[in-house]
C-alpha cells in the first residue's frame, strides 16, 4: 500500500520525481476506490502546505504555477482508478477571467487551490462577457463567483458582471470575490463585490469561510 | 516543407545579410541582430 | 528659465542631484504614462501603433497639456509595425478598451537551452523564428525579411526622432527607458519572450541547471536593440552623461514570479555586476520594477548609494523610503486608483504627502505607481491638477 503520507509531503516539496513514483506503483497496485480517493486527499493535503509555504514566502508565483501542473498531472494518473466518482464537493465556484482581458494564470492557479479543497469549479476560461457569469451561475446554481483580472480595466467588467447578476436576481444567493494585480478594498467596494484577494491561497481561505 | 526558407544557418543567415546592400557590410551583422532582438517583442 | 535648452539642463541636473541624495528645488515628474497618452489625444490605439505621425502627434499634444519632466516611453515599447511584416504579433490591440493584450507565450522546447548556449542568435534564427512567425517561413520568407528590414530602418530613424524632438522642442531629455541603453537579465528574456510563464516556471524546478546554465552564459543583453551589458561596460568612459537622466536602464518584470531564494540564483549575479559597474564608472542606473518588490529589498539594498534609482511599482513608498531610502533614490508613488477615483483635491492632497514625506531629504521623484494604460487608469482633469501641482511645489 503507497504512505500516503509520503505522497502528500513529496507534494508539498514539489518533487515530481517522488510524487509521480510513487503514483505509479499505486496505480499498479490495482487499488480499490477508496484507496484512489485517499491518494488524491494526500495530493490535496500537500497543495494545502503548498499554500502555508507561500504565504510563509518561501514559495512565490512560479512555484504555484508549478504547483498546478504537477497537481493536474497526478490528478490524471489516478483518474482511471477513480472511475466517475469523487468525493462530495463542498461547494460551487464559477470563475473566470472578465471580459476584455485574457491574463489566465492567477486564475488557474486559485483554481488548482481551490480545486485542492474541495470546491466544484466551473471554469469559463477568459475574456468572459458578464452573461456567461450570469448563465453558468443560474445554470448550475453555484455558490461563489469567482472574477479575475490582471489589467486595470478588468475592475470595469467586474463591475458591469456584478450589476448583470443583481439585474437577473441572482445576486442574494451567491458570495462574489474578486482577484488580481489591480484589486484592493477601494475596488471591492466599488465593484460591489464581497471580497477581494491579490493571494490565491489567501482566497482560498476566504472562500472556505462561506461554505462553512 | 518549407524548403525554400530563409531561417537557416549560417546559409540562409548569410544571404540575408548579403541582400541588406543598403548597409555598409561591417554593419549588416549587428543590424540583423538588433531586429532579432526587436522581433522579440 | 522656460527655452528648451535651459529647461533641459534644469531636469538633467535635477535628475542627476535626486540620484545622487541631494536635496532639490522641486521634484522631478516622471511619465509612467503609455497607452493611455493615445486615449488622451483622440486617435485610436490601432492607428496609432501603427502609424508613426499620429503617434507622435498624441505624444506633441500631451507633453504641450502636461508638461513632464521625464519619459518612460515614446510609444516605441509596442513596434507592431516591424512584427506585422512577417505576419504576426503576440498583441492583440482592442480599440475599444483601449487595450493591447498580450498572452503567455511560449516559443522554445526544454531541450533548447542547450542550443542557446551553442549560439543565441542561431537559435533565434532557426527556432524561435519560424515558430513564430510561420507566415514568413515560407518560400516568401526573404521577401518578408527584407520588408522587415525596412520597417526595422524605419522604426529605428522613429526612436531617434521621437527623443530628439523632445529634448529640441520641450526640453525633455532622453526616454529613460526607449531613449537610454536598456537592458534585462537574461531570465527576463526567456520569460517574457521566449519560454513564457508557464514554461518557465516548469523548467526552474524541472531543470533548474540548464535555466541558470544560460543566464550564466547571456548574463545582462539590451532589451530592443543594442550591445549586451559586456559590450556597452567595455565601450564606457568614466562619468556620467549630461546630455541624458540616467545612463542606464533596467526593466524588472520576470522577477514577479520568483522568490527570494530564486532571485538570488536567476536574477542577482547579474544585477550585482550592474551595480559594481555604476559605482566603479560613476554611472546612474534606472530600475523600473513591476509589481510589489519588498521581499527583494535586502538585494536592492545593495545598490550603491547615489547610483541607483528605483522605480517600484506596487510597494507602499513610505516603508521602502524607510527600508531602502538611505541607498536607493526611490521614483513613483502616485496611485492610479486616485487619479482615476479620486477628486482634485484629494490627488493634489495624496501628491503634496509623497513629496514632503519621501523628498524632503532628497533621493525621490515623482510617478505614477502603475504604467497608465486604459481609461481607467487616469481621469485628465486630475493628472492636469496633480502635474500643475508638482511643478510648482517648491521645497
Amino acid at each position: 500500500m503507497t504512505d500516503v503520507k509520503l505522497v502528500a509531503q513529496a507534494m508539498g516539496e514539489l518533487d515530481e520525481d517522488r510524487v509521480m513514483a510513487a503514483l505509479t506503483e499505486f496505480v499498479a497496485s490495482s487499488p480499490n476506490e477508496a484507496e484512489a480517493l485517499s491518494v488524491v486527499n494526500a495530493c490535496q493535503q500537500g497543495m494545502i502546505v503548498i499554500g502555508e509555504l507561500f504565504e510563509k514566502g518561501e514559495y512565490f508565483v512560479g512555484d504555484l504555477i508549478y504547483a498546478g501542473e504537477l497537481m493536474a498531472k497526478a490528478i490524471d494518473m489516478i483518474k482511471p482508478v477513480l472511475k466517475g466518482t469523487g468525493s462530495s464537493k463542498v461547494g460551487k465556484i464559477v470563475l473566470g477571467t472578465v471580459q476584455g482581458d485574457i491574463h489566465d494564470i492567477g486564475k488557474n492557479i486559485f483554481k488548482s487551490l481551490v480545486e485542492s479543497a474541495g470546491f466544484e469549479v466551473y471554469d469559463l476560461g477568459t475574456d468572459t462577457p458578464p452573461e456567461r457569469f450570469v448563465d453558468k451561475v443560474r445554470e448550475v446554481k453555484a455558490d461563489i463567483v469567482g472574477m479575475s483580472g490582471v489589467l486595470n480595466l478588468a475592475t470595469t467588467a467586474m463591475k458591469e458582471t456584478i450589476d448583470r447578476l443583481a439585474a437577473a436576481g441572482l445576486r442574494d444567493d451567491i458570495k462574489v470575490i474578486i482577484g488580481g494585480n489591480p484589486v484592493n478594498g477601494e475596488v471591492c467596494k466599488h465593484v460591489g463585490a464581497d471580497a477581494f484577494s491579490t493571494n490565491a491561497a489567501q482566497g482560498v481561505k476566504i472562500c472556505q469561510g462561506w461554505v462553512k | 516543407m518549407t524548403e525554400q526558407t530563409l531561417f537557416t544557418y549560417p546559409e540562409g543567415w548569410n544571404e540575408l545579410l548579403a541582400a541588406l546592400d543598403f548597409l555598409p557590410e561591417e554593419q549588416r551583422n549587428g543590424f540583423l541582430q538588433g531586429l532579432l532582438q526587436t522581433l522579440l517583442f | 528659465m522656460s527655452d528648451p535648452a535651459s529647461l533641459m539642463r534644469e531636469r538633467v541636473q535635477l535628475y542627476k542631484d535626486a540620484a545622487r541624495h541631494k536635496k532639490t528645488s522641486r521634484v522631478l515628474n516622471v511619465a509612467n504614462m503609455w497607452n493611455w497618452i493615445v486615449y488622451d489625444s483622440g486617435y485610436k490605439l490601432s492607428e496609432a501603433l501603427f502609424d508613426y505621425g499620429k503617434m507622435e502627434d498624441a505624444l506633441f499634444k500631451f507633453q504641450e497639456k502636461y508638461q513632464f519632466d521625464y519619459y518612460n516611453d515614446y510609444g516605441i515599447r509596442n513596434p507592431l509595425r516591424v512584427q506585422s511584416a512577417l505576419g504576426h504579433t503576440d498583441y492583440i490591440v482592442n480599440d475599444e478598451a483601449n487595450a493591447l493584450n498580450i498572452q503567455d507565450i511560449n516559443y522554445m522546447e526544454p531541450e533548447d537551452y542547450d542550443d542557446i548556449l551553442e549560439n543565441y542568435f542561431k537559435f533565434l534564427w532557426t527556432k524561435y523564428m519560424p515558430r513564430k512567425y510561420p507566415q514568413a517561413n515560407s518560400s516568401e520568407s526573404k521577401a518578408m525579411m527584407l520588408n522587415a528590414c525596412q520597417e526595422f530602418a524605419q522604426f529605428g530613424q522613429y526612436v531617434g526622432n521621437i527623443n530628439q524632438q523632445f529634448v529640441v522642442k520641450y526640453g525633455v531629455p532622453p526616454a529613460l527607458g526607449f531613449g537610454t541603453p536598456a537592458f534585462v537579465v537574461f531570465y527576463e528574456i526567456l520569460f517574457n519572450f521566449i519560454r513564457g510563464i508557464r514554461g518557465l516556471s516548469i523548467d526552474i524546478r524541472q531543470r533548474p541547471e540548464k535555466v541558470k546554465a544560460v543566464c550564466d552564459a547571456l548574463r545582462t543583453v539590451s532589451i530592443g536593440p543594442g550591445p549586451t551589458f559586456a559590450a556597452f561596460k567595455a565601450a564606457s568612459q568614466h562619468g556620467t552623461d549630461m546630455n541624458r537622466g540616467p545612463d542606464l536602464f533596467m526593466v524588472f518584470l520576470g522577477h514577479t514570479i520568483l522568490s527570494k531564494k530564486q532571485f538570488e540564483v536567476y536574477y542577482w549575479p547579474y544585477l550585482k555586476e550592474v551595480f559594481d559597474f555604476t559605482e566603479q564608472y560613476d554611472k546612474i542606473l534606472h530600475i523600473f520594477a513591476e509589481g510589489e518588490n519588498s521581499r527583494l529589498y535586502d538585494f536592492y539594498k545593495e545598490a550603491p548609494k547615489g547610483h541607483v534609482v528605483i522605480h517600484l511599482e506596487m510597494d507602499d513608498m513610505f516603508r521602502a523610503k524607510k527600508e531602502l531610502g538611505d541607498t536607493v533614490c526611490l521614483c513613483g508613488g502616485m496611485p492610479v486608483d486616485l487619479l482615476y477615483h479620486g477628486t482634485r483635491q484629494e490627488n493634489i492632497d495624496y501628491a503634496k504627502r509623497l513629496i514632503d514625506e519621501l523628498a524632503a531629504d532628497g533621493g525621490f521623484m515623482f510617478s505614477q505607481n502603475k504604467m497608465v494604460s486604459y481609461p481607467n487608469d487616469c481621469k485628465a482633469e486630475n493628472l492636469k491638477a496633480v502635474n500643475d501641482f508638482v511643478r510648482g511645489y517648491t521645497l
